[in-house]
């Protein structure tokens, strides 16, 4: 058999080999991507972090503290990994590591810290996707603030709760928080970093303040 | 085999070069440009395994969804674009690329696109350097 002829035969079995993992083995995709992903390279020495994570802290306290105020939720959750996130850049989802076989439904709200980061979208026996609130399909009812202002949260790479009432007195720093039917009622979601006119000029809009950076997020909550 | 060897090389740096970014919070489609500029350099089977170990390393979930089906189409249109008129592929990359990544948005994200213009001319132009800088290595 000639060189080439092998080199042939080789390319074919790689191919087939290939094939056969994509679809029955891609459980190995994820862990060779989570390979290639990034560790957490980010150095103590770096004097930006300190003021970064107490302005973080600040915030997930602020959001913790209102929750506090609104009714819990009291059936459960299930605890699940974030295996990968889709690639491109027109959604965002992220494959968590539990599916039907633990309990996890269409649907239902996903939590990180305390705080909703999306809904589950598809579910397989052990696997399931969820659509955070960064993929540009993403809306959902919430409200704002303390009066309860009710306003539709718009997913995208730069989330925005938008039909808020002209004459609504919304400001910076107020929460938002989950108010859709499905989803338990009060789980923070961002806060307001400024607010704007609509295109239409009929309604006001915010601008989002997130507490979390979705591409680090490792471990979620699903709600039963 | 060492033409291949590059080219493996190549395209895992363009998808840890992919994940590196993702982590930041930029996503672009650096293998599909280097696949599709590697339609115009290598044969089919060597083509295939690229194509599909880029699969394997980006299929996401255990459904393979239509994005990932034409991500891995592409480079292989691109294949028998360039058997049936065959060119310079310094030349017919850029146009493979080009025409490559208005079809990938134009199937698997229609509304996105409509709405993303910009955002689209910069993943383009970025993966027009990324392909041509792959023609490059492997001429």
């Amino acid at each position: 058999m000639s060189s080439r002829r092998k080199h042939l035969w080789v390319l074919i079995g790689a191919v087939a080999a290939l094939a056969f993992a994509i679809v029955f083995e891609p459980a190995y995709g994820w862990r060779l991507r989570a390979a290639l992903e990034p560790q957490d390279v980010m150095s103590a020495a770096d004097p930006a972090l300190p003021a970064q994570n107490q302005a973080l802290e600040a915030q997930l306290a602020s959001l913790e503290s209102i929750a506090a105020q609104l009714p819990q939720n009291s059936s459960g959750s299930i605890p699940a990994v974030v295996y990968s996130q889709y690639p491109f850049d027109f959604h965002n989802e992220l494959l968590i590591g539990s599916g039907a076989n633990q309990g996890i439904a269409v649907g239902k709200a996903v939590t990180f810290q305390g705080v909703f980061i999306g809904l589950v979208a598809r579910v397989f026996s052990d696997e399931a996707v969820v659509r955070t609130v960064f993929d540009p399909s993403f809306k959902m009812p919430v409200r704002v603030g303390s009066h309860g202002i009710d306003a539709l949260l718009e997913g995208g790479p730069d989330p925005k709760a938008a039909s808020i009432a002209k004459t609504a007195s919304v400001a910076m720093g107020d929460v938002i928080y989950t108010a859709a039917p499905g989803v338990p009622y009060g789980l923070p979601v961002a806060a307001i970093a400024a607010t704007s006119t609509s295109a239409d000029h009929l309604f006001q809009e915010a601008s989002l303040n997130f507490a979390y950076d979705i591409n680090t997020v490792e471990s979620v909550l699903i709600a039963k | 085999m060492l033409r291949f060897a590059a080219g493996l090389s190549l395209l895992l740096l363009a998808l840890l070069s992919e994940s590196v970014l993702a982590a930041a919070g930029w996503r672009f489609a650096a293998a599909l440009a280097v696949l599709i500029a590697f339609a115009y350099v290598f044969d089919f089977w060597e083509l295939a395994v690229f194509d599909l170990l880029a699969v394997f390393a980006l299929n996401w979930e255990p459904a393979i969804g239509g994005s990932i089906i034409a991500f891995a189409a592409l480079p292989l249109a691109a294949y028998v674009v360039r058997r049936l008129i065959p060119a310079e592929p310094l030349f017919a990359a850029p146009a493979g690329i080009v025409a490559g990544f208005l079809l990938f948005y134009a199937v698997s994200a229609p509304a996105y696109a409509a709405g993303h213009s910009l955002r689209i001319f910069a993943d383009i132009v970025i993966g027009l350097m990324v392909g041509e800088l792959a023609v490059l290595c492997m001429a």
